[in-house]
């Protein structure tokens, strides 16, 4: 994703809010998943269900970004993973994997950055929190792991 | 009644204002030692007092111009050494959690060059400087000197609100307190200005 798609991808996002704000929080796990669970994710046909299901298994959100850049464009990738997303590590991701989340700017990926090494999932909220409210915190924490 | 304390008095007055603003950064570092405050939190929180009083220190001149007769401003007037030195011990705290945490002269190197960070650096050395100087030792010693060098606080002021712009996430406030800090400096400037030009004779008896 470079810088020029960047800017229409955050407005996509920006757009996309209403509709987040009412879906649930959890996230279709791209591993997990069945056909039909993910036939039901927006942008997703049989065909888009079919190559997440042969590109299996997802170690990283970039190894589903590669899979999936293959048979949609950037706006529906970035739709889609409003609800379906493989969970970044929050000690290890690289910038690029952080920046796959929906609504995150540079400047909040350099956030997720500067407070590594997170020790727990409140250092994470506390720091972030900073930045955020609530909600959001607890949307973005819905992207995150940490092992 | 601030105005009129005895030796005893001033000393205790002294003492009582370094507990006041020092307390704070004790027990903010000490949480922080105890990880129950966040490196993020901890930065953020001794840059922010750092800024703001610094502002304090800027505004006590202008204020006392304005109400010369206000026993707590010539009160502020009289500690505002003191103050300009706890506000260095909050960006000294600020600086050495930012150099603990990153740990890695290169690092800090490469990030020093960028603007954000570069700023901030200039603004401390100058801080230091202050910071050494502000004792009547150095007063008595450097004699005009020290006037000029402590003016120097405003080029610091400057820098440290860019700093703050440049470096943080939202950068409003530090567009509040840097305007705040700049009309201080231009209420100072002016009156600078006045004080060079040579008043008119209003007295030819």
């Amino acid at each position: 994703m470079n810088r020029k798609t960047r800017l229409p991808l955050l407005l996509a996002w920006a757009l996309a809010l209403p509709a987040m704000a009412q879906a649930e929080l959890t996230l279709v796990n791209p591993n997990l998943a069945d056909k039909d669970e993910l036939q039901a994710l927006p942008n997703v046909g049989n065909e888009i269900a079919q190559a997440i299901i042969d590109g299996r298994p997802y170690q990283s959100a970039i190894e589903l970004e590669t899979t999936l850049a293959g048979v949609m464009d950037d706006e529906q990738r970035a739709t889609l993973y409003t609800r379906l997303f493989q969970p970044i590590d929050l000690n290890d991701a690289s910038e690029a994997e952080i920046l796959l989340i929906p609504g995150v700017s540079k400047k909040m990926a350099h956030e997720f950055l500067e407070y590594r090494p997170y020790k727990s999932m409140e250092q994470f909220r506390r720091e972030i929190g900073k930045y955020v409210d609530d909600d959001e915190v607890a949307r973005l924490e819905s992207y995150v792991t940490l092992n | 009644m601030i105005a009129t304390l005895t030796r005893p008095g001033l000393v205790l007055d002294r003492w009582l204002l370094w507990l006041v603003l020092i307390l704070p950064l004790v027990w903010m570092t000490w949480q922080y030692g105890a990880e129950t405050v966040y490196y993020g939190e901890y930065l953020h929180w001794t840059g922010v007092q750092s800024a703001r009083l610094l502002l304090l220190t800027l505004a006590i001149t202008p204020l006392l111009r304005l109400l010369p007769r206000a026993a707590a401003i010539r009160w502020l007037m009289r500690r505002r050494r003191d103050i300009g030195l706890v506000t260095f011990f909050y960006a000294l705290a600020h600086t050495v959690a930012y150099l603990v945490r990153k740990s890695d002269l290169q690092l800090i190197a490469s990030e020093g060059l960028e603007a954000g960070l570069l700023t901030g650096w200039i603004a401390f050395l100058v801080f230091i400087a202050l910071a050494v100087t502000s004792n009547d030792v150095s007063v008595r010693a450097m004699g005009r000197k020290w006037r000029r060098l402590h003016q120097t606080v405003y080029v610091a002021a400057i820098l440290t609100y860019l700093h703050w712009v440049l470096t943080a996430f939202d950068p409003t406030m530090g567009y509040v307190h840097g305007a705040v800090a700049a009309v201080l400096l231009l209420a100072r400037l002016r009156r600078d200005r006045r004080s060079a030009t040579p008043a008119r004779d209003t007295n030819p008896g």
